[in-house]
C-alpha cells in the first residue's frame, strides 16, 4: 500500500499505512504527551493525555490508538486540546499525595513534567484523597498505590515484554491498584523494568530509594559486568560511587532492556571485603604491603624464573578488557617467552569460526535476532542465562511472529511461544535438532543460538546441518561472562595468538599448568581457578590480579587490587563478536586497572612491550587482530561495532572437555556475584536452569 | 563666585543634621524579618525536622556550598543524614529559600559570622537547625502529603480519606 499524506499541525508529514498518529508526529519531531502509550508494546488508551483534534471529528481522538489516513487534518496543540489536557491532568492529579519532595521520581517524573507544562497545578477537588498502603514487593521493588495513575504500563511490559506476567490490577476506578503475583510480594525476574517504565513515582527501586536525585549524579553508559549478552547499563555515578543503574536513553543494543545483573547488581564495586592494597607473602603470611614492594617483589622472581628458564603459567580472565587480554597475551608470549597461557573457557566460538571458514555475514548479531524469521535455541535456558537474547527473540515474536524453536534438557521460558519445543538429554541435542530438519526449512532464513552443550566435533556437524537446509543460517556461539568472547579473540589460548593465528609452538592449558608438578610460577589475572583444581606444584610462586581475595588469591603470593570493568575504560566483546567501550563509572581507593598492574610489571622487570594505556593498545588490536578494524567512531560514540569473521580455517583441535559453561542463573553471576549483596539477597526465586 | 557660597551653605545645613553613622557593635542596625543573612533549617510546628532531603535547595546554589546526604528513618520518614551549608561560599542570594518545597531552609536577619578559621564557616546540621518554625508558622509538609511515616498511616493526611482494601468486594 502506499504510504498516507496527512498534515499535522500545519506540516505535511507523510506515513505508512496503519501508523499511529503519536508515533506520526513523534517521527516529525512534533511530541504528543502520553503516559500510558509506549513503543513496542499494546495499545491502552487509558491516559487520555494524547488526545488530538482530527478536523471533520466532531470528538477528540487518542492519538496513540488512531491511524493515520490520507488527507487527515490533526491539531495537537490546538486551545481545545491544550484545555483538555489540563483537564485530565487534573482527574490524574486528583487523588495524586503531592509529595514530589520525597518521591524518587522528582526530577525526572512525566507526570511533573507535564503538570508544568500544562499547568494543573491547583486542584479544584474538595473530595477526600484515597490513598492505598505503600508496599515493598521484593529487595528491589516497591510499590505507592497512592502516586500510580493506573497506565498499566507495568503490567504490559512484563507480560508482553519479559513473558514473566508478575503484575496484574485489581478492583475498580480510583481504588484499583497495581498487585504482584504471589498476594503481598513478587515472585518474578526482578529485572526491574516495571520501576523504569513507570512514568510516576509508582514503582521505585530498593536500591536507590532516598538516596540520591537524578541531576545530582553523573551518568556513565558503559557494558554490564556480568554475562556475555553486552547490554549497556548507564551507571548514575556521585561521589565516585554508583547509586543505580538502568538505560532509559535506549542507547546501546540493548535499548532499554536490562536485567538484574545490569541494573542492581553493582554494589560488588563497594563490597567491604574489596581489596585496596597489594597483598605480599611475608613469613606465610599475606600482609598489605606498598605497591612498589609488590611490583618489585613479583618482577624479581618473574625475572629469575625466566633467566633460569623456568616454567610460566598463565591464566586469564573473561571479564578483563580486550586490551588487558591482548596485553597480558603478549606480556607471556614475548616477555616471559612462554606459551602456557589460557583462560576458562565457555563456549566453543573457535571450532565454529574454523567451521565457517570466513564465511561472512554467518555470525548473528543481537539486531539478527529480532529480525530474524527463525530461531533455533539448542542447550541454553536463555530467560537465565542469557536474558537480553530471550527478550530480543520475544520481541521479534510478538512483533514480527518469529517461529522460534526450542532443544533443551528441560523446560524453558521460550517453550510458551516456540513452534515446537523439544526435550533431549544431554549430548543428543544435535540429533533432537535434525528432527527438526523440515520445519526449519521452511523457514527464509534462521538463527540458531547454542551453549556449551555444541562443542569440538558437534559444532562442525550442526554447521553441515545448518548448511543442508538451504536457507541464510546466521551462528551465535553463547559464552558466559562480559568478555569471554574477547578473551578467545585476542588469543588467552595456549595454541592460538590474537585473532586465532595457529602459534609454533602449544602450550599447556590451564588444566594442565595447574596439574603441572613442576610449575614455577603462576600467573593469574581476574580469574580463580583453585576454586574447583587444586594446584599440583607446592613450590609455584602464584601471583593473582583479582577484585576479593578468592580461593587463588589466598594461596597466592603476591596480590594485586584491581579495577572492576566499572572502574576503568577499555573494550569488551560480546557473545554476538560486537565489541563496545567501557567507560569509568566508580572509582575505589587503592586498586588499578588490570592494564597498569601488567604495564608497571613490565616495566619493572624491564621489558618493553609497549605503551599501556587502553586506547593505544587497541589501536595496536585494530592492526593487528583479524576482524578487529573497527570504526573507531562507532566504539567512541558508545556504539556497537561488529568484529569479522577470521579468514579462513583454524587448524586446531578443542578439548571438548575444557569448554563448560558455569551454568549461571539470573541471580548468579560467578565471583561477582558472590559479593553482590542485591543478587543474594533475592530470595523468592531461586532461579534454578530448567525449572519443571 | 556663587558656588562657592552656595558650598559653604550646604556644610552649614549639614551641621544641623541628625548623624547618621551607627555606633556599631555598641548599637545594633534594624533589619528587617526578610533581609538574607545566616541561613538556618527550621523545625515543623510538631518539633520534627522540616527538611526532607529533596536536594531542591542544593540544585539551585549558583556557588554550590549546599551539600547533604538523603536517608530515611525505619518509618519510611525521610531526611538528611547530614546537611552541609559552606559559608564561606555562600553570597547569601536566597535561592536555597525559594527552592524549598517544604519551608525547612530559611535566611535570617543575622549577619554576625565573623570568624579567624575558614573551616569554622562550615556549618553543619546540627549548627543549622533551630527550635522553631521560623518564618513560617503552622506548615508541616508531612501534614499535607500523602505518604506514612511514623505517628501518621495513610488516610491521615489532611484531606485524605481512610484507605480503602481493595480485597474486598464493597468499595
Amino acid at each position: 500500500m502506499p504510504d498516507v499524506t496527512l498534515t499535522i499541525n500545519g506540516q505535511a508529514v507523510t506515513a505508512a499505512p496503519g501508523t499511529l498518529i503519536i508515533e506520526a508526529a513523534r517521527r516529525h519531531g512534533i511530541e504528543i504527551p502520553a503516559f500510558c502509550y509506549y513503543e513496542g508494546y499494546s495499545l491502552q488508551a487509558a491516559c487520555r493525555m494524547c488526545l488530538v483534534e482530527i478536523e471533520k471529528n466532531p470528538k477528540l481522538q487518542p492519538g496513540c490508538t488512531m491511524p493515520v489516513a490520507e488527507g487527515m487534518v490533526v491539531l495537537t496543540e490546538s486551545p481545545k486540546v491544550v484545555e483538555t489536557r489540563k483537564a485530565m491532568l487534573e482527574f490524574l492529579l486528583s487523588n495524586h499525595p503531592l509529595d514530589c519532595p520525597v518521591c524518587d521520581k522528582g526530577g525526572e517524573c512525566e507526570l511533573q513534567d507535564m503538570s508544568f507544562r500544562y499547568g494543573a497545578g491547583e486542584s479544584r477537588f474538595t473530595e477526600l484523597k484515597v490513598h492505598g498502603e505503600e508496599q515493598q514487593w521484593s529487595p528491589v521493588v516497591y510499590y505507592d498505590p497512592a502516586r500510580c495513575i493506573l497506565c498499566y504500563r507495568c503490567v504490559r511490559v512484563c507480560d508482553e515484554g519479559l513473558g514473566v506476567t508478575a503484575l496484574g490490577t485489581q478492583n475498580r476506578g480510583v481504588i484499583s491498584e497495581i498487585i504482584p503475583n504471589a498476594g503481598d510480594h513478587l515472585v518474578c525476574d526482578e529485572c526491574g523494568m516495571c520501576i523504569d517504565i513507570c512514568p510516576v513515582g509508582a514503582l521505585t527501586s530498593g536500591t536507590y530509594r532516598y538516596k540520591s536525585r537524578p541531576w545530582e549524579m553523573n551518568h556513565v553508559g558503559t557494558i554490564c559486568a556480568h554475562c556475555s549478552d553486552g547490554c549497556k547499563t548507564t551507571l548514575a555515578v556521585r561521589d565516585g560511587e554508583i547509586l543505580r543503574g538502568n538505560n532509559r536513553d535506549r542507547s546501546g543494543i540493548n535499548g532499554e532492556f536490562l536485567c538484574i545483573k545490569g541494573r542492581y547488581a553493582f554494589d560488588f564495586v563497594r563490597h567491604p571485603e574489596r581489596l585496596q592494597s597489594p597483598l605480599l607473602r611475608v613469613n606465610g603470611e599475606l600482609q598489605p604491603v606498598s605497591w612498589s614492594e609488590a611490583l618489585s617483589a613479583a618482577a624479581a622472581k618473574f625475572n629469575e624464573v625466566k633467566a633460569r628458564g623456568g616454567r610460566f603459567g598463565v591464566i586469564g580472565a573473561t571479564r578483563t578488557t580486550n586490551e588487558e587480554n591482548y596485553f597480558l597475551q603478549k606480556f607471556a608470549r614475548q616477555g616471559l617467552g612462554t606459551a602456557n597461557i589460557d583462560h576458562r573457557r565457555s563456549g566453543d566460538v573457535v571450532t565454529l569460526l574454523d567451521a565457517l571458514s570466513g564465511r561472512a555475514n554467518a555470525l548473528a548479531t543481537v539486531e539478527d535476532l529480532y529480525t530474524a524469521k527463525a530461531a533455533l535455541v539448542i542447550g541454553s535456558d536463555l530467560a537465565q542465562q542469557h536474558p537480553l537474547f530471550a527478550f530480543q527473540l520475544r520481541a521479534n515474536w510478538r512483533h514480527h511472529q518469529l517461529t522460534a524453536y526450542v532443544v533443551t534438557p528441560g523446560p524453558v521460558r521460550e517453550d510458551l511461544y516456540a513452534a515446537r519445543a523439544i526435550r533431549s538429554e544431554a549430548g543428543k541435542e544435535l540429533e533432537a535438532a535434525a528432527s527438526l530438519r523440515d520445519d526449519l526449512a521452511k523457514s527464509q532464513d534462521l538463527v540458531i543460538l547454542f551453549g556449551d552443550a555444541i562443542k569440538g566435533d558437534a559444532v562442525r556437524r550442526l554447521v553441515e546441518f545448518g548448511d543442508s537446509l538451504g536457507i541464510p543460517v546466521k551462528y551465535l556461539c553463547l559464552v558466559d561472562y562480559a568478555n569471554s568472547r574477547g578473551a578467545m579473540d585476542m588469543g588467552l589460548l595456549p595454541d592460538l595468538g590474537p585473532g586465532y593465528q595457529p602459534t609454533q609452538t602449544r602450550g599447556l592449558n590451564w588444566r594442565e599448568m595447574l596439574a603441572d608438578p613442576a610449575l614455577d610460577v603462576l600467573w593469574v589475572v581476574g580469574e580463580d581457578p583453585l576454586e574447583e583444581t587444586a594446584l599440583a606444584s607446592a613450590n609455584a610462586f602464584v601471583v593473582v590480579q583479582d577484585l576479593f581475595l578468592t580461593e587463588t588469591a589466598k594461596r597466592a603470593d603476591v596480590v594485586f587490587p584491581s579495577a572492576s570493568a566499572y572502574e576503568k575504560t577499555g573494550t569488551v566483546t560480546n557473545s554476538a563478536g560486537q565489541v563496545q567501550r567501557l567507560k569509568q563509572a566508580a572509582k575505589v581507593m587503592g586498586v588499578k586497572p588490570d592494564l597498569d598492574i601488567m604495564g608497571l610489571l613490565a616495566k619493572e622487570m624491564g621489558l618493553n612491550l609497549g605503551i599501556w594505556i587502553p586506547d593505544k593498545v587497541f589501536e595496536e588490536i585494530r592492526r593487528t587482530v583479524r576482524g578487529y578494524n573497527v570504526a573507531l567512531p562507532v566504539i567512541a560514540t558508545g556504539g556497537a561495532a561488529q568484529t569479522g569473521a577470521a579468514d579462513g580455517r583454524i587448524p586446531v583441535t578443542v578439548p571438548p572437555e575444557l569448554i563448560r559453561s558455569a551454568g549461571d542463573t539470573l541471580f548468579t553471576s560467578g565471583t561477582l556475584g558472590r559479593y553482590s549483596g542485591m543478587l543474594r539477597s533475592v530470595m523468592e526465586a531461586p532461579g534454578t536452569l530448567y525449572k519443571p | 563666585m556663587f558656588s562657592v557660597v552656595r558650598t559653604i551653605w550646604y556644610v552649614l545645613l549639614h551641621m544641623f543634621h541628625k548623624r547618621i553613622t551607627v555606633q556599631y557593635p555598641d548599637e545594633k542596625p534594624y533589619l528587617a524579618p526578610r533581609y538574607r543573612g545566616r541561613i538556618i533549617l527550621s523545625r515543623d510546628p510538631d518539633g520534627g525536622e522540616r527538611c526532607v532531603a529533596c536536594y531542591l535547595c542544593a540544585a539551585a546554589c549558583p556557588v554550590d556550598c549546599i551539600a547533604l546526604q538523603a536517608t530515611e528513618d525505619p518509618t519510611g520518614r525521610r531526611y538528611p543524614e547530614f546537611f552541609r551549608i559552606n559559608f564561606s561560599r555562600c553570597i547569601f542570594c536566597g535561592f536555597c529559600e525559594e527552592a524549598c518545597p517544604t519551608y525547612a531552609i530559611q535566611l535570617t536577619p543575622d549577619f554576625e559570622m565573623g570568624e579567624y578559621q575558614r573551616p569554622n564557616l562550615v556549618y553543619e546540621k546540627e549548627d543549622l537547625l533551630i527550635n522553631g518554625p521560623g518564618k513560617y508558622p503552622g506548615y508541616n509538609f508531612w501534614r499535607v502529603c500523602g505518604v506514612q511515616i511514623g505517628g501518621k498511616d495513610k488516610g491521615e493526611a489532611e484531606n485524605e480519606g481512610p484507605p480503602v482494601d481493595i480485597h474486598s468486594l464493597l468499595p
